[in-house]
């Protein structure tokens, strides 16, 4: 691993900004029958917040010496811990390439086969982690540029059939807000991610993240009441909501932008997965016996994201979500555990 | 030197990979969809397609091609446009096709057709649907014309120079109503004659998926008015015997919510400026306007307690009143729907108040 990394915190935020915000933009194909905006951006403000709160703790051990020595992985819990964000960062990146995957041959005329675009992925994947952190980051800003200039285009192109008789009122119902909230809440593995990969970035005092997840929550605000402004009651029905919106959108004479964005979206994807998959490769370098370490870990990162992939191909989105988010849990509530356990014994070690 | 084998790896397996010749079909291979025609007669779905078609190996630039109509029948809408696929040797690309046109069997129950193409991967979201007098045997005879009256009707899809939209989107159309469809939809005029586009003269209004009243003429206007889809009048029309005509600028709908009676009122006032008035082909004169003002004013509102008739008191609320009343008071509204008695004409009060240049 690089000591003299010229990663930033910032460009962590940025790619759990762009991880989370395609995730928005590529929906899973579960859709059909969920809350309209009014309900949907009170209960995203609702997890926002939990969200936050729930990583309050995790920020908070950042900074000191106790949560550094996880990154040894020498004690059994930073193995454990190790071993279990290695699994949860792959089935993470799994889970994206099968959503985008079902997404590429969503919108497809002549979709390519399923295999090919799942060895393209994992291709592109090796062949970042072999760059490295900087150079994965460097294009994760382009992505995340490309990205947002897309979303622009495409508020832009969808200005004029935006109409506010379109938006729905119910009348206040805070269960409504909180059963919402509870079918809409996930914890995911980008977060951790960004602990970990904290430990290789450039030491700053200032950790942004949670104002990267109050973005996120205005970007998703923003989508939901433009979906909503434009497609009225049928947002709510749609698979791929915003999808539906880069088609209707159009720019004087050009009429299919869908195109450019969906290369967007897919490079954004890839990223991500990228991203995900460089988490594997810093959980499992620690695990491994010095001579194993280098080239070969990204060989281990890739094949362990293979593995998840066969797994992961055909559980259910809902499935994936819920044990994502359950893995996510369980590995932030270990990281505090051992952060307190470590600090602990820091403690008796200075008196 | 095995970081660089590494590099040459994986830029040749991308180069493959992303070439995507295996499953490539030029355009050559394909019938680019223009039109789509569906109707019912007899309890066979006719389908017709207008597609283009360009020689093989060639580009983008030469899809405004020969125009080919082809037509089939079938016990449902993909039997029968399966057929019509069948009828060529090519396969129907439907991505640039906006225009869908339903005939006069197809229009006595037009749900089951815009529920088929309103699935989100059927067509394009932005597809303009229409109706037509025109039946499968006339639409073939056209082939002729049929390139410029495709052209013509793309052409009419969204804001005209005339500053109204007589098209309505696929994603558009309520389909929720109890029986599908409520509200309208325009027809596709031709003359049959003359074999040619007339533009939309037309608007027919649904509920249930049923048409149950034909708009024209200022009627139509007025309807696109309050539907959002106008910004300006244009009208030739017979008041009180005298033929009157006259234009707008400047028009701005004002809604205003209130609880009258312990119900919820909603007040809409029509403002704007009038132009161009004429009498009997004369144009007005100092003394006359303010009385002709008046009656224009008299004949908007009779128009539009006419539409609310026709619409908001049948439970067609195409022009959004419920939204504006439940904007100023949800809980209200939300309980005089369930009981059913928002979709009342006392509920709504249309005002005009145009004045002269």
């Amino acid at each position: 691993m690089n000591e003299h990394t010229t990663v930033s915190a910032k460009q962590l935020c940025t790619l759990v900004f762009l991880s989370l915000a395609v995730d928005m933009a590529v929906r899973p194909f579960t859709s059909g029958g969920s809350a309209g905006a009014q309900i949907a951006i009170l209960a995203a403000v609702l997890n926002t917040a939990v969200v936050s709160i729930l990583l309050l703790p995790v920020l908070g051990l950042l900074r000191r010496e106790a949560f550094t020595t996880l990154k040894g992985g020498v004690t059994f819990g930073s193995k454990a811990l190790l071993t279990l964000s290695a699994v949860l960062f792959a089935a993470g990146g799994a889970a994206a390439m099968v959503r985008s995957e079902a997404f590429f041959r969503y919108v497809s005329d002549e979709p390519m086969p399923q295999l090919l675009v799942y060895g393209l992925f994992l291709l592109v994947v090796f062949y970042a982690l072999r760059c490295g952190l900087e150079s994965i980051v460097r294009v994760l800003g382009l992505a995340a540029g490309l990205f947002l200039l897309s979303m622009a285009l495409m508020l832009v192109s969808n200005l004029g059939g935006m109409h506010l008789s379109n938006l729905t009122f119910q009348p206040f119902d805070f269960p409504e807000v909180l059963r919402t909230a509870a079918r809409g809440f996930t914890l995911p593995p980008e977060l951790p991610l960004f602990c970990l990969l904290s430990l290789h970035a450039n030491r700053e005092k200032r950790r942004p993240l949670l104002k990267t997840l109050a973005l996120l929550c205005v970007f998703y605000i923003g989508l939901t009441f433009c979906s909503e402004a434009v497609l009225g009651m049928k947002a709510q029905l749609q698979q791929q909501t915003i999808h539906t919106l880069s088609r209707l959108g159009s720019i004087s004479v050009f009429r299919r932008l869908d195109a450019l964005h969906i290369a967007a979206w897919m490079l954004a994807e890839l990223c991500k997965v990228a991203a995900l998959a460089y988490g594997v490769q810093s959980a499992l370098t620690p695990l491994l016996s010095h001579s194993q370490r280098g080239g070969k870990t990204c060989g281990y990162a890739v094949g362990l994201l293979a593995v998840l992939l066969a797994v992961c191909a055909g559980a259910p989105p809902e499935t994936l979500r819920a044990v994502l988010t359950a893995g996510t849990a369980v590995l932030l509530a270990g990281t505090v555990v051992y952060g307190c356990v470590m600090e602990g014994f820091y403690a008796k070690k200075r008196v | 030197m095995q970081k660089n084998a590494y590099k040459i790896i994986a830029v040749t397996l991308l180069l493959m990979l992303l070439c995507g010749c295996k499953q490539s079909r030029s355009l050559g291979e394909r019938a680019v969809v223009k039109m789509v025609y569906l109707d019912e007669s007899g309890g066979q779905v006719q389908a017709g397609l207008v597609v283009f078609t360009c020689a093989p190996n060639s580009d983008t630039a030469s899809v405004e091609g020969q125009a080919k109509i082809y037509t089939a029948q079938g016990k449902s809408i993909e039997e029968a446009l399966y057929k019509v696929e069948q009828q060529q040797n090519k396969k129907p690309f439907y991505a640039q096709n906006e225009i869908l046109l339903l005939g006069s069997g197809a229009a006595r129950n037009v749900t089951p057709y815009l529920s088929y193409f309103a699935d989100e991967n059927a067509a394009r979201p932005n597809l303009a649907a229409f109706l037509t007098p025109l039946t499968a045997e006339e639409l073939s005879e056209c082939e002729d014309v049929i390139s410029d009256v495709v052209r013509e009707g793309e052409r009419l899809i969204g804001m005209g120079a005339d500053e109204q939209d007589r098209t309505q989107s696929i994603f558009e159309i309520n389909l929720s109503g109890t029986g599908g469809l409520d509200g309208y939809l325009p027809v596709f005029s031709f003359s049959k004659e003359e074999k040619e586009f007339r533009g939309v003269r037309q608007m027919v209004l649904f509920r249930s998926g049923a048409p149950y009243a034909v708009l024209e003429d200022a009627a139509m206007q007025m309807f696109l008015l309050l539907n959002g889809k106008a910004r300006q009048l244009t009208v030739n029309t017979q008041i009180d015997g005298k033929a009157v005509s006259f234009r707008t600028q400047q028009l701005q709908l004002t809604r205003t919510a209130s609880t009258a009676g312990g119900a919820p009122h909603l007040e809409v006032c029509l403002t704007g400026k009038l132009d161009d008035v004429t009498v009997d082909g004369a144009p007005v004169v100092d003394k006359e306007e303010a009385e002709m003002t008046r009656e224009i004013n008299a004949y908007l509102s009779r128009e539009a307690e006419m539409l609310n008739q026709a619409t908001f008191a049948r439970g067609n609320d195409t022009f959004h009143y419920a939204w504006w009343l439940k904007l100023y008071d949800t809980a209200a509204c939300e309980a005089l729907l369930r009981t059913g008695i928002l979709y009342d004409i006392a509920t709504v009060d249309f005002s005009s108040e145009l004045k002269p240049v």
